[in-house]
């Protein structure tokens, strides 16, 4: 017996007539090396505009993973071609977690639209992305002057952001071994990323150079010259949107960009980006306390996109 | 070594997985399955790390996502143990063997998916290995859901907090009888008439589930017959918790054990440092 490569290929890809969508395995080369990505496209008329999908930082791209799936999946049963992927330190991507930073996902990124442009048979490209990848999506955005751009609860500071991350080890160190806590703790993962040059963050391999990279991110200053349309769903229990969040649209308009706001309320809209699944029956079941929230991040999406990206179809694409 | 992303059919859903091939012919398969919610490549890319490294070591693997999970179709809300993981398991796990031109398998899975590779020991003939990563083998009592259902809440924080109440009320629970949930009563014995299997679990795991399963194993172990029970091993991991694999230390351990331990297996040879039960 061999490998029936025919058989692995033939496997590749496949067609979702109820939903409306055919999904391919892709493996590209992006950034540092090759890894694996899905073209999602629709079964009928296709629309002029494609997409291109980035996802979060660390163990967040695992927990708001999902999210990217399903928004994929609703676009191109809308008519939208929708490209998402593994960055380097990913998933199956050929490269570990030590490449991974600000730079990797931005250069991935970025050759990613350049991918889209080239196989998602579209006029023009736009980029998705929650949290971090949301301030990625934003960045390319802005450096690629591409004309749509859509964020989910994206990160506003890379201060906080990364504060925020280091926190996660203090947490665990309290939780396992009843230590630390305190500020100065911080500082020692601080000063193991100076000495060192990395810190294991709960098994994440965090360079000194992500941290750096990371924390000096401020979207406000940052997003320079787009002037494209732009949806960004804020995430809340309360209904209101956050302050950095409010300050960021007050930015982005004031660059001429068109920019829409959707609130989406949500019991678990202040968990968005941690571990989902709640354990239930007294520890016999878990619940996944992510996916309602997912279902309206990605109705409110593709709504926008129908109403502000929808109008044009490809000549190529009106055949069946 | 090749990988190959595939769609592998299943009823009316589509599940993702990687082949891996190493580049000379494979000797056997191995079925890389994760717990409640991890995709195919697993936290911190393990089970992607995993591949490569038994690839290297002339050994096929397949990584995949349950419906619902990862880049697979299907919409999950509340995975249980009885919701056809183990159906998809070995769905994936037959397409993978066809693929690859293979007739030896082995199941590695965390968690909720070391049950589902446990039942895959059991329900194929081909399969003469499975590693079990940190598996709640134990089905709760009412009194223990209660407690399991409590652990986050005012009262279990006050617990923690008094050495006298922790005492009593973990005796209390330690006190009651444990028996094997469903899917491990009946994958238990069926998987050991033909496979080896191996049991991994640490000392750090704060979690009650792991030192009542560690205890229940022993219990299961006791009662096998002697051909059994030669198969059955488990080992302590004292790197630090598995729960997660939150340690850059803890993932190379594991990739280790787990790549030394399907190699010696297909090798048939008896492992220098197998740890059986006592």
């Amino acid at each position: 017996m061999s490998i029936d490569e025919q058989l692995l290929k033939r496997h590749r890809c496949f067609e979702h007539p109820e939903a409306g969508f055919r999904e391919e395995f892709v493996q590209p080369v992006l950034g540092l090396g090759s890894t694996v990505g899905v073209l999602s496209r629709p079964l009928g008329e296709a629309r002029s505009v494609g997409w291109v999908i980035c996802h979060s930082f660390g163990i967040e791209q695992i927990h708001v993973g999902r999210l990217d799936v399903i928004v994929a999946r609703a676009l191109s049963a809308a008519g939208f071609a929708v490209f998402r992927l593994h960055g380097q330190g990913y998933g199956d991507a050929q490269g570990g977690m030590e490449v991974v930073g600000l730079a990797s996902h931005l250069a991935e990124a970025t050759e990613a639209v350049e991918f889209a442009r080239r196989h998602l048979e579209v006029d023009s490209v736009g980029t998705l992305g929650a949290r971090f990848g949301g301030t990625v999506a934003a960045l390319v955005a802005d450096r690629m002057d591409l004309p749509f751009l859509g964020l989910w609860e994206p990160l506003v500071s890379g201060t906080h952001y990364m504060k925020d991350y280091l926190r996660t080890q203090i947490l665990a160190d309290i939780v396992e071994n009843g230590q630390g806590g305190g500020a100065a703790d911080v500082e020692g993962i601080r000063k193991q990323l100076s000495t060192e040059g990395w810190a294991d963050i709960r098994g994440f391999h965090l360079t000194r150079q992500a941290y750096d990279d990371i924390a000096a991110v401020d979207l406000v200053a940052d997003l320079r010259r787009f002037g494209g349309t732009a949806l960004l769903v804020g995430l809340s229990r309360s209904g209101k949107l956050s302050k950095s969040l409010t300050a960021f649209v007050g930015h982005m308009q004031g660059l001429a960009a068109a920019c829409s706001v959707e609130l989406v309320e949500d019991p678990a809209a202040a968990q968005f980006g941690q571990f989902r699944w709640r354990t239930v029956d007294g520890g016999q079941g878990k619940r996944d306390g992510q996916l309602e929230l997912n279902e309206k991040i990605s109705d409110a999406t593709v709504a926008w996109a129908r109403s502000q990206a929808g109008d044009s179809m490809t000549s190529a694409e009106a055949s069946p | 070594m090749n990988e190959y992303p595939v769609f592998v059919p299943y009823r009316n859903e589509h599940l993702s997985a990687v082949v891996t091939v190493p580049d000379a012919r494979p000797a056997a398969l191995a079925l890389l399955l994760s717990g409640t919610g991890a995709p195919r490549s697993h936290r911190f890319q393990l089970w992607t790390r995993i591949a490569r490294s038994l690839a290297e070591r002339g050994l096929a693997s397949v990584r995949m996502d349950y419906r619902g999970v990862g880049d697979s179709t299907g919409r999950l809300l509340q995975p249980v143990l009885g919701d056809q993981r183990l159906d998809q398991a070995v769905t994936v796990s037959r397409f993978g063997m066809e693929a690859v031109g293979v007739d030896r398998v082995a199941a590695v899975g965390n968690c909720s998916g070391a049950i589902v590779a446990l039942g895959v020991a059991a329900q194929m003939a081909e399969c003469e290995a499975a590693i079990c990563i940190l598996p709640r083998l134990v089905q709760l009592g009412g009194v223990n859901r209660v407690a399991m259902e409590a652990r986050k809440s005012r009262v279990a924080g006050l617990l923690r907090r008094s050495k006298p109440l922790r005492r009593l009320v973990t005796g209390s629970l330690h006190g009651t009888k444990d028996v094997p949930s469903e899917p491990v009563r009946r994958s238990f014995e069926p998987a050991l008439e033909h496979a080896r299997i191996l049991f991994v679990y640490s000392k750090d795991d704060p979690d009650p589930y792991v030192g009542k399963s560690r205890r229940l194993l022993v219990q299961m172990a006791a009662g096998l017959p002697a051909q059994k029970r030669a198969r059955l091993e488990m080992a302590l991991d004292a790197q630090g918790p598995l729960a997660g694999f939150e340690s850059t230390s803890t993932q190379q351990a594991v990739i280790d054990r787990v790549v030394d331990w399907l190699q010696d297996s297909f090798a048939g040879s008896a492992s220098a440092g197998r740890a059986e039960i006592a």
